[in-house]
């Protein structure tokens, strides 16, 4: 059963991202002007999404490892 | 003049917090929430643009000063006063209650304040107020941290106090709240920063993560609306286009989401969350475009909504398992699925998945960003929108309703709970569905489209691979026990060596002085107690008796006699 949700979710996520690239290509761009290439290059915010998402997760747990992140109880007022 | 029909909101729930001890103990809490609904009525009933000046010694004080701005802030800190109070209908705890209704009394006011003598005033009353919000857990931690909460909020009134009588006396005494132009004096300067504190500007935020998560579980959902958001209320008021706050705020937005990913306690992780959201609305006001200043105004609103609905679920979970850390929790998904599901509907809003509020106002302002010609900022809160998703969207339902089991039994919660957060997430969903609702109501004309096609197929793309990367990495995120350091290490850590130096070092010196002075006191005493005994000998302890100690007449007589002799002899010797 489980199996079934996740593959079923994992279909309709991937079939929104390729309608909405699919949307990015075939469309242009109405009402809000676009300012940079960035906006308007189909696929640019799905791969910023993913990159994004994991150089945030690198950045957060690199610095927690160097020093941000404490065992147990750090200060004595706490 | 109309002016004696204009009722300041905050009176409203003022005169609660008097009447409430009052009342019967039963009825408080129903009475507590009559009063913030009597708030929203005068909030919605008085004419635009009504004041009222009061005279107080030379100066005019205006106490109510109405405006869209003014408005928009006033409903939404009045409407979650009473959704809060219904959360908390269950409550027996009539300290909590009248805190409450200050807290919310003092938003209100310095809302419509229109001078800053006014908005001071009330501006203490909510710091004074939430602090009891805190230390309402009795516990040793929440006293800890209140006390830190207070010093810090001190400090920032402090700041904003000198800065209005610097004001004051450069322009001729006027305390009018009026919008300072970017840079204009010292004095906007130091406003500015007795603001920022409340508005939990990196770096003089970290009161907030500290305080929240340790207050009690209902105080925490008023927390999370009021003092950050009469913070951007007053910064969009005063200092609207000072590029310093985009800036400020752009890292205020990396800063909260960064911070989320390592925090354990889901309090904790919705608070820096507080920081990351308030800092979109921080930077829309450094933008000073229309655009900019309606985008923060809506996100404020629609962030109230959310964020109140974030803390309400997370204080059920907390008080149904008595857990707090997603390192302890896992797995409730089956025993609260209403829960999870109220949970994501402000998870979604607060993630700017589209029919849901957060939607229509994040991307409002991210795109006067763009409008502004503000590329990298842009880019930047669109990373933070990514966080935002990753870490409440994601890693903490995961990890409190999913992953493992650990077999928990939460109790039930009162239905009261449940309807304040059905209620709460309605409105999420409405202003997600219906824009126009929200929008109808910002300071200036709006010519944004949310749901324009182009913009749907971006947020998809940035959303479902955020959360394939989250699925990726999944493992990686697994929640860790301890203390995350943040920059109040620079005055904890160094603060149990002041505190050696400044009090337990004086202290002891002070001891030590004290112990010395006695111990030559006490040999004094003893010397000069019984000085014949000391000549004498004998029991040292004996006190002097006139009959057993005196000498003598003959002794006296033959110390006499041979004195005169010696001198007498001395005499002669020396005449010769």
């Amino acid at each position: 059963m489980r199996k079934i949700i996740r593959g079923a979710l994992t279909a309709v996520l991937a079939g929104l991202v390729l309608l909405s690239l699919a949307a990015q290509v075939f469309h242009k761009p109405e009402g809000n002007h676009r300012a940079s290439w960035w906006e308007s290059a189909p696929g640019f915010f799905a791969l910023f999404g993913f990159i994004g998402c994991l150089f945030l997760i690198a950045v957060a747990l690199g610095l927690g490892r160097a020093f941000l992140r404490k065992s147990g109880r750090y200060y004595d007022d706490d | 003049m109309m002016t004696d029909l204009v009722i300041p909101p905050a009176a409203a729930l003022w005169a609660g917090a008097l009447i409430l001890p009052l009342l019967s103990r039963r009825v408080r809490a129903a009475a507590f929430v009559l009063f913030s609904l009597a708030g929203l009525a005068l909030v919605f009933i008085l004419p635009d643009g009504a004041r009222l000046d009061v005279p107080f010694l030379d100066q005019t004080l205006t106490l109510c000063r109405v405006d869209a701005l003014s408005r928009l802030f006033g409903i939404i800190f009045a409407f979650i006063a009473a959704a809060g109070g219904l959360y908390a209908l269950h409550l027996r705890d009539t300290g909590q209650q009248c805190a409450a209704l200050l807290y919310a009394g003092g938003s209100l006011g310095a809302t419509f304040a229109g001078d800053f003598f006014t908005f001071f005033v009330c501006w203490e009353v909510m710091a004074a107020a939430s602090t009891f919000l805190v230390w309402a857990a009795r516990n040793r931690e929440a006293r800890r941290a209140g006390f830190r909460y207070i010093l810090y909020h001190l400090l920032g009134g402090g700041l904003l106090l000198l800065g209005i009588f610097w004001l004051a006396s450069q322009n001729g005494g006027s305390l009018e709240i009026v919008a300072f132009a970017p840079g204009a004096s010292a004095a906007a300067w130091l406003i500015l920063l007795g603001v920022a504190v409340n508005a939990a500007v990196v770096p003089l935020h970290t009161w907030l993560p500290d305080a929240y998560p340790r207050a009690t579980v209902t105080g925490a959902v008023f927390l999370s609306a009021f003092t950050t958001k009469t913070a951007v209320y007053a910064l969009a008021r005063m200092f609207p286009g000072w590029e310093v706050l985009l800036w400020a705020g752009v890292a205020m937005t990396l800063y909260g989401v960064v911070y989320a990913v390592l925090a354990d306690d889901i309090r904790g992780i919705l608070s820096y969350h507080i920081v990351s959201q308030v800092g979109f609305m921080v930077a829309g006001v450094g933008l000073g475009t229309e655009m900019g200043l309606n985008g923060a105004t809506a996100h404020a609103f629609s962030h109230i909504l959310y964020k109140a609905l974030l803390f309400m679920a997370a204080g059920l979970v907390l008080q149904t398992t008595g857990r707090r850390n997603l390192s302890e929790l896992g797995g409730l998904g089956r025993s609260q699925p209403a829960v999870l599901a109220l949970y994501m509907i402000a998870a979604f809003s607060i993630s700017g998945v589209p029919l849901f509020n957060g939607f229509i106002s994040k991307s409002m302002t991210v795109s006067a960003a763009g409008e502004a010609g503000r590329q990298a900022a842009m880019l930047l809160m669109l990373l933070a929108s990514v966080g935002t998703f990753l870490s409440v969207g994601l890693k903490l339902p995961a990890f409190t309703w999913f992953s493992r089991d650990r077999g928990l039994k939460p109790e039930r919660a009162p239905w009261n709970m449940y309807l304040a957060m059905g209620l709460t997430a309605s409105v999420c969903l409405l202003h997600g569905v219906k824009p126009g609702l929200l929008y109808r109501w910002l300071p200036y004309p709006v010519e944004y489209h949310p749901y324009a096609r182009v913009h749907l197929a971006e947020t998809a793309q940035l959303l479902v691979l955020t959360l394939a990367a989250f699925w990726l990495c999944r493992r990686l995120l697994e929640p860790h026990a301890g203390t995350v350091l943040d920059v109040d290490w620079f005055f904890r850590r160094p603060a149990g060596f002041l505190r050696e130096l400044f009090v337990e070092t004086t202290g002891k010196f002070f001891d030590g002085t004290g112990r010395a002075a006695m111990a030559a006191a006490r040999a004094l005493a003893f010397l000069s107690r019984n000085p014949y005994r000391l000549a004498r000998g004998g029991d040292p302890e004996s006190v002097y008796s006139q009959d057993r100690h005196r000498p003598l007449t003959r002794t006296l007589v033959t110390i006499l006699l041979a004195v005169f002799s010696l001198l007498a002899v001395f005499t002669l010797i020396a005449v010769r």
